[in-house]
């Protein structure tokens, strides 16, 4: 999601994201007759949508709903459940009528088409409409343990219904990591390692999470998480070239990490942002206009994408240029949120209010319909009763956060899930529509309804989800459709910020700096420079696919550096002041720690046999204990969130 | 044919529903489906880029001026001169190819950077892919021992020129990042290994992967082992030897030239033999405000042997059909004295590639007030140019390919027309 | 045969192709060679072998024709011999073939005969010579190239060679370079007389000028103010003239109304009286006009001459000032360009030392 803007990003391959679920999906409710989602509608995407969409309606026909195909358009409806004979859109394609101008269909795609017709039109929305309750009543706020039960209960019910079972509950050592990871953005160290996994208290899960919250890592970590999504540190910015001021970009970072550790709710937070006014001198979320806009600038267009993508969990970018042709918006909806944001100007330092007559004319960037004025509205054609002269932010917002907004909690509750489980329950989590459903729907209303019913409490919902079962099940285990399930934890890269944080623990080291280059290589401060800081260069070094956290997409220079890289051969200054302390510590003792200060456990058996006898087997006790460190941060294991 | 690899480790069922959902033909889809019966190995040329950092001026270089500070010297090709400074790449004329007519609208250093390495104008929230990740996903050797896209830094001739543009993969995927050598004396970095008991080390490490393979055998885990794995060969692969200029005759090293330029094109010319697809050199600093006289008069020496060599080099390894060499920076200079940014006219150099060499494409003005500020002939734009360069390599620069969110990305912009002179 | 199994036996020709290549392949990587197809449009595979070394033996590419279309192989420090050749041989659309550093001899080299495509043939330190070529390539209609270490080559047989095949180019081959390297020599010798030329009114400036820097500044500030001292009063010398000019202006035109009131009362004696004045006036008036004119173009010309002194120091002390810099562009072209020269002079000996 490096990217959930407007274009891409990096390898971005969203869509293929989404097409992956369905036919996995569809392929365990066994079900044999064609799908609309599944199976029908790429054919249409790709062969008549074009006429028949969004962009142009020709004989008013619009092919992008069920809805919209039964009622059909001039030639009749264009389909008829069960009858294939009656329905327009076969008629017109078993005569090679249709496509207009293109190759006929082929007799696989015919068959789909027909088939799915005779079958009475089935679709997968439908399938899943039997898992749509949650399990728990809408509107009042439920203490974390019984909307775990329900997580669970829901994970569960939809393995059942697959005859699939659910990975077995991840030992202490996995859950550990994986919930420091999440929470706190790096690996325990030895010694919290240690304490956890020592401990015998029955709760000490939930009482590590409660811990785990009120660290002021916390914060950190998800205002990194959430900087990055808004815009990746190393796009081009006044470091290495580009416009973007590095120092206040990061700024908003610790701002939003404050907001998360003192828990201010959901609301507020995207309220302080989306409302922000004046200078960015105290007030760095000020930067997000900037950050989402063009050339420094802020613009209603830019505002527009982020916010869909970001706060709403929509991708709104077609509609910009022309009315959407696979999702149910027009280009007059997408200028109408656009004119809230017309309101104001702004850059990287300054937001200003402006008078506007609360409506957007469509500028000339757009391929079609320039210079249309468009009423402020928002998404779905609803209008503020609201009449004032400037700054409709504040309109925008108050609609936004209401409890009842079909997309805000919705967006939020799914790419927290997402962030967790690296697969949104609608995926990808920033195109929720009709035609992409949710692969739980109670689930999500679940999450969404309890979100809400919390006032938004950022922390309630992860203690609710980090205290289930579904959420501290192991990752170990092949079958790849228990995973799609949630009935098996993922098996993730970590991220660059990840990474470096628990290297700097591994090695002791608060500065670990991995730059290589010598003197003359250029400067730092982007004249002529082919190195920005160690920060910087470590994220365009180790970036992860974000989209994706599954896909392994690190090469040669990434295992070079861990390979070789000088720092990482040198060992850490704990290992040296450890030996310093304890010149008689036995190498199991030290092995012990080695291991808890990487892969957060105890070495098992033979993993220990082994370290032992290659220590034994060196002269230098440094060297020995260096070179099995070297061996740990190079494990496949330490580089994944298992 | 090209086996990609950015599909290849996405899987079939996946692939296959990115060409249907998109609307848009997939090139690649088709034609592996006519690929049967033939090696699956990519298909295309490697690629040189001697990227001048900075803006040379095209009257210093390659197209000189009745009256400019240079002299116009006749080249192996009558009818085509070169200044005075070049005598030996006069004299490889009959390889080479001037596109004289560039006018490319950007006098920015870094966006006009980036516009030459993408064929696109930059934009805030989105990177392109620079046309050296591009021919590494192309055209590169998939799992090969050796990276298919490498850029050295052959130095700084003076400190200005604007910030620096690193080439990006961009939505082609981290694997097509460039391997960085910061210095041609230095080879690769972290490539030489720490021997203290690497062996062991690695003996050590081995049995843990074994076991925890076995335990998780999931696609991420084997995608892991492999790249470790391709990173060990590389550093114990005979071809990594490129790297190191020490293996060079001393007889060859000289006619390269002492200088870092020099010694960045034999290393160009080391890793293009041992399997890298596409080698990228920038040298900085030809950001000559004060007059481009004296500093290219100092510059074009070096940058004519190395050049020349790597030209005849090629010739006499056979290789020269097979290696496109591109010279080129960001824009041109001001006619005259070469002082200012100007990207209105000016002149790229390519050689080889089995490309129609022994001629100038395009050409500026030989009159009036100014001369050389006017193109006279056959604009060639920076989309234009990209299209060229990606048609030459053997890359079909009309595909589309997938952004996120279903965004189908040309690889260059529609309506760029490739420069058919050059392409036999 | 019925098109359906027509279509069958094809599709199993095709399968079949597609396993063995895939076998070889297998096997040809496995060797540590790499394939890869050269070009987007036409069907020519190359095979490189040059880092395998020693596990490339004449056996392990036996099955290398069944890989495909190759034009070219590298087979490069391999362990290759004349019998391997024979497998080479079958390749018959071979247009390049490397076979630098391997044992192949003069009798291996006659199996080559049947390789009607190929264009280049690299021979460099094998054990094959110049002779073994004289006898190969008559009967390679399209060889253009071929490479040999100097010690493999002899000035006899590769003029009987050029004289048989003219169109061969054998390197090392001084006949054919010696053009080029002469005509780089010249070149570089005169981009060095020019670079020496250059330095030499450099080096003149700084050692005559830079000295001087310290002494031209205060010059410079005095001719400056001087200047502008003399600009000063130039100024308003021309804007007093200018005044007088306008006064005389002034008081003719007064006199021309006054004298022709005069004239239409020739009685009015007081009328004749005030129109006398006015020209005396204006005469007077007229020879101060003149008076400061030419004041003006004396200051004029004063100003002009401190201006191009003022100027002329100006531009000395620049270059004075400027000399260091450009006497070190100069070193540095001269630097450049005489190595430049020392490399062609290195590669015309060379040539002209065998």
């Amino acid at each position: 999601m490096k990217h959930l803007l407007n274009i891409p990003t990096k390898w971005g391959m969203g869509l293929l994201a989404i097409l992956a679920v369905l036919p996995g999906l569809a392929a365990e409710e066994t079900v044999k007759s064609p799908l609309l989602e599944r199976d029908v509608l790429p054919i249409l995407q790709k062969n008549c949508m074009g006429c028949h969409g969004g962009l142009k309606q020709k004989r008013e026909l619009d092919l992008r709903t069920l809805p919209a195909m039964l009622k059909g358009g001039k030639g009749g409806p264009a389909v008829v459940a069960g009858k294939p004979e009656e329905s327009a859109l076969w008629q017109s394609i078993a005569e090679d009528e249709m496509p207009k101008g293109k190759p006929p269909l082929s007799k696989k795609d015919k068959d789909v088409l027909k088939d799915w017709i005779s079958a009475g039109l089935p679709t997968l929305a439908h399938l899943l409409k039997k898992y749509e309750k949650p399990l728990l009543p809408a509107g009042e706020k439920h203490e974390p343990g019984v909307v775990a039960d329900a997580v669970d209960g829901h994970v569960s019910g939809q393995m059942a219904n697959r005859g699939l079972k659910a990975a077995a509950v991840a030992g202490d050592a996995e859950f550990l990591r994986r919930l420091y990871l999440d929470l706190n953005g790096r690996v325990p160290t030895p010694e919290q390692a240690a304490a956890f996994l020592d401990s015998s208290e029955p709760d000490k899960r939930a009482k590590l999470i409660d811990e785990l919250l009120a660290a002021p890592e916390f914060g950190v970590h998800f205002g990194r998480t959430w900087r990055e999504w808004i815009c990746p540190p190393e796009l081009p910015s006044d470091m290495n070239s580009g416009r973007q001021p590095v120092q206040q970009s990061r700024d908003l970072g610790k701002w939003l990490a404050r907001q998360f550790n003192e828990n201010a709710t959901w609301d507020k937070l995207v309220r302080d942002i989306l409302t922000v006014k004046g200078e960015i001198k105290n007030q760095p979320q000020l930067i997000f206009y900037g950050l989402v806009g063009q050339n420094a600038q802020a613009t209603p267009s830019g505002s527009t994408r982020a916010i869909g993508s970001l706060f709403m969990g929509v991708q709104l970018q077609c509609a910009q240029c022309h009315d959407d042709p696979f999702r149910d918006w027009a280009q007059n909806e997408f200028w109408g949120l656009a004119g809230f944001f017309n309101s104001m100007t702004g850059n990287f330092s300054k937001v200003q209010s402006r008078e506007v007559p609360g409506e957007m004319s469509i500028p000339k960037s757009a391929f079609f319909n320039a210079g249309t004025r468009v009423p402020v509205g928002f998404l779905h054609g609803t209008k503020p009763d609201a009449k004032r002269k400037t700054d409709w932010r504040g309109v925008f917002v108050d609609w936004l956060t209401r409890r009842e907004n079909p997309f805000f909690a919705r967006a939020f509750a799914n790419r927290l899930w997402f962030q967790l489980f690296t697969r949104g329950i609608v995926h990808p989590v920033n195109d929720m529509r009709a035609l992409n459903p949710p692969t739980h729907p109670g689930l999500l209303n679940l999450l969404t309804n309890e979100f809400a019913a919390s006032g938004f409490d950022v922390k309630h919902l992860l203690r609710c989800i980090c205290n289930s079962q579904t959420y501290q099940r192991t990752s170990r285990g092949t079958v790849a459709r228990q995973q799609e399930l949630f009935g098996r934890a993922p098996m993730r890269v970590m991220t660059a910020d990840m990474l470096l944080e628990s290297l700097k623990i591994a090695y002791g080291d608060p500065k670990l700096d991995l730059r290589t280059h010598a003197k003359d290589d250029g400067n730092t401060n982007g004249e002529s420079a082919a190195v920005g800081d160690e920060y910087m260069e470590f994220h365009r070094r180790f970036g992860t696919n974000e989209e994706d956290a599954t896909d392994f997409t690190h090469g040669i220079p990434q295992m070079l550096t861990f390979i070789n890289h000088p720092r990482l051969r040198q060992g850490g200054r704990f290992l040296e002041d450890w030996l310093k302390k304890n010149p008689d510590i036995k190498p199991e003792t030290m092995i012990e720690r080695l291991y808890l200060g990487t892969l957060s456990r105890r070495p098992g058996t033979e993993e220990l046999a082994e370290a032992v006898a290659y220590t034994a087997a060196c002269e230098e006790p440094k060297q020995a204990y260096t070179d099995v460190l070297w061996m740990l941060v190079n494990r496949s294991e330490y580089l994944f969130v298992r | 044919m090209n086996t990609h690899e950015l599909f290849q480790r996405r899987d079939f069922l996946k692939l296959s529903a990115a060409g249907l959902l998109s609307g848009v033909s997939v090139p690649w889809f088709e034609s592996m489906a006519n690929a049967a019966g033939q090696v699956q190995r990519p298909r295309g040329k490697k690629c040189i880029l001697l990227w001048m950092d900075g803006g040379p001026s095209q009257a210093h270089t390659f197209d000189p001026k009745p009256g400019g500070e240079f002299k116009s010297l006749p080249t192996t090709v009558p009818g085509i001169h070169v200044t005075e400074k070049f005598p030996k790449l006069a004299q490889c004329m009959k390889d080479m190819a001037f596109l004289r007519s560039m006018t490319t609208e950007i006098n920015d250093h870094y966006d006009a950077k980036y516009y030459l390495h993408t064929g696109f104008r930059r934009v805030t929230n989105l990177e392109h892919p620079s046309i050296g990740s591009i021919a590494s996903a192309f055209v590169g050797l998939p799992n090969d021992d050796m990276p298919a896209f490498v850029t050295i830094d052959a130095g700084n001739d003076k400190g200005n020129g604007g910030r620096f543009y690193r080439s990006v993969p961009a939505y082609l995927g981290p694997r097509h990042a460039p391997l960085a050598v910061q210095h041609p004396a230095r080879g690769l970095e972290n490539l030489k290994p720490d021997t203290r008991g690497l062996d062991r080390r690695l003996q050590l490490l081995g049995k843990g992967e074994e076991r925890f393979a076995r335990e998780y055998n999931l696609p991420v885990v084997n995608a892991k082992q492999a790249a470790f794995q391709r990173a060990v060969n590389l550093m114990h692969s005979p071809r990594a030897r490129a790297f190191n200029l020490d293996n060079e005759p001393a007889a060859i090293r000289e006619q390269y030239g002492e200088h870092r330029f020099g010694k960045s094109c034999l290393l160009a010319r080391r890793l293009i033999e041992s399997g890298v697809s596409f080698v990228e050199i920038f040298h900085r600093g030809w950001d000559d405000h004060e007059g481009a006289g004296m500093r290219i008069a100092a510059r074009a020496p070096w940058m004519d042997g190395a050049m020349s060599t790597l030209i005849l080099d090629l010739k006499q390894r056979g290789m020269l059909d097979d290696v496109l060499i591109v010279w080129m920076g960001e824009f041109g200079r001001t006619p005259g004295d070469g002082n200012g940014h100007f990207c209105r006219a000016w002149t790229s150099m390519m050689a080889g590639g089995g490309i129609n060499t022994g001629q100038a494409v395009g050409a500026t003005n030989e009159n009036g007030k100014n001369p050389g500020d006017t193109i006279t002939r056959r604009p060639i734009t920076a989309p234009d140019f990209m299209a060229t360069l990606c048609t030459i390599l053997g890359i079909d620069p009309h595909q589309e390919l997938m952004a996120s969110g279903g965004r189908p990305m040309p690889l260059v912009d529609k309506k760029a027309k490739v420069v058919t002179e050059l392409i036999a | 045969m019925k098109p359906a199994s027509f279509i069958l036996a094809l599709l199993l020709a095709v399968t079949v192709q597609a396993e063995t290549n895939q076998a070889v392949l297998k096997h040809v990587e496995s060797l540590g060679g790499r394939v890869r197809w050269v070009s987007a449009k036409q069907e020519a595979l190359e095979v490189d072998f040059q880092f395998s070394g020693d596990k490339v033996t004449d056996a392990e590419i036996a099955r290398l024709p069944e890989l495909g279309p190759i034009e070219i192989l590298r087979l490069k420090k391999t362990s290759l011999t004349d019998a391997g050749l024979q497998h080479v041989a079958r390749l018959t659309g071979l247009r390049r073939l490397y076979l630098e550093h391997t044992a192949i001899t003069n009798t291996g080299l006659q199996l080559l005969a049947g390789l009607k495509q190929l264009e280049y043939l690299n021979l460099y330190q094998a054990q094959a010579t110049d002779e073994g070529l004289l006898e190969l390539a008559p009967k390679l209609p399209t060889l253009k190239q071929v490479h040999f270490h100097s010690r493999q080559v002899t000035a006899a047989t590769i003029s009987k060679i050029s004289e048989k095949l003219p169109g061969l180019r054998v390197w090392p081959l001084p006949g054919r370079e010696r053009a080029r390297v002469e005509t780089v020599l010249k070149l570089s010798e005169t981009n060095l007389a020019e670079a020496e030329s250059v330095m030499a009114v450099a080096e003149k400036d700084f050692k005559e000028l830079n000295p001087l820097v310290k002494e031209l500044k205060p010059r410079v500030d005095t001719a400056k103010k001087a200047a502008d001292a003399t600009h000063k009063k130039a100024n308003s010398a021309g804007k007093s003239a200018e005044t007088a000019k306008r006064r005389v202006v002034e008081l003719d035109r007064k006199f021309k109304d006054a004298d022709r009131q005069a004239r239409a009362k020739p009685d009015d004696e007081g009328l004749k009286k005030k129109a006398a004045e006015l020209k005396r006036q204006g005469d007077e008036a007229r020879s101060k006009r003149e008076e400061l004119a030419k004041k003006y173009d004396a200051e004029l010309r004063s100003n002009d001459v401190a201006q191009k002194l003022k100027r002329r120091l100006e531009k000395k002390f620049r270059r004075a000032s400027n000399s260091k810099k450009v006497f070190e562009l100069a070193k540095a072209e001269l630097e450049a360009a005489k190595l430049q020269a020392e490399y062609a002079r290195r590669e015309h000996k060379a040539l002209n030392g065998k």
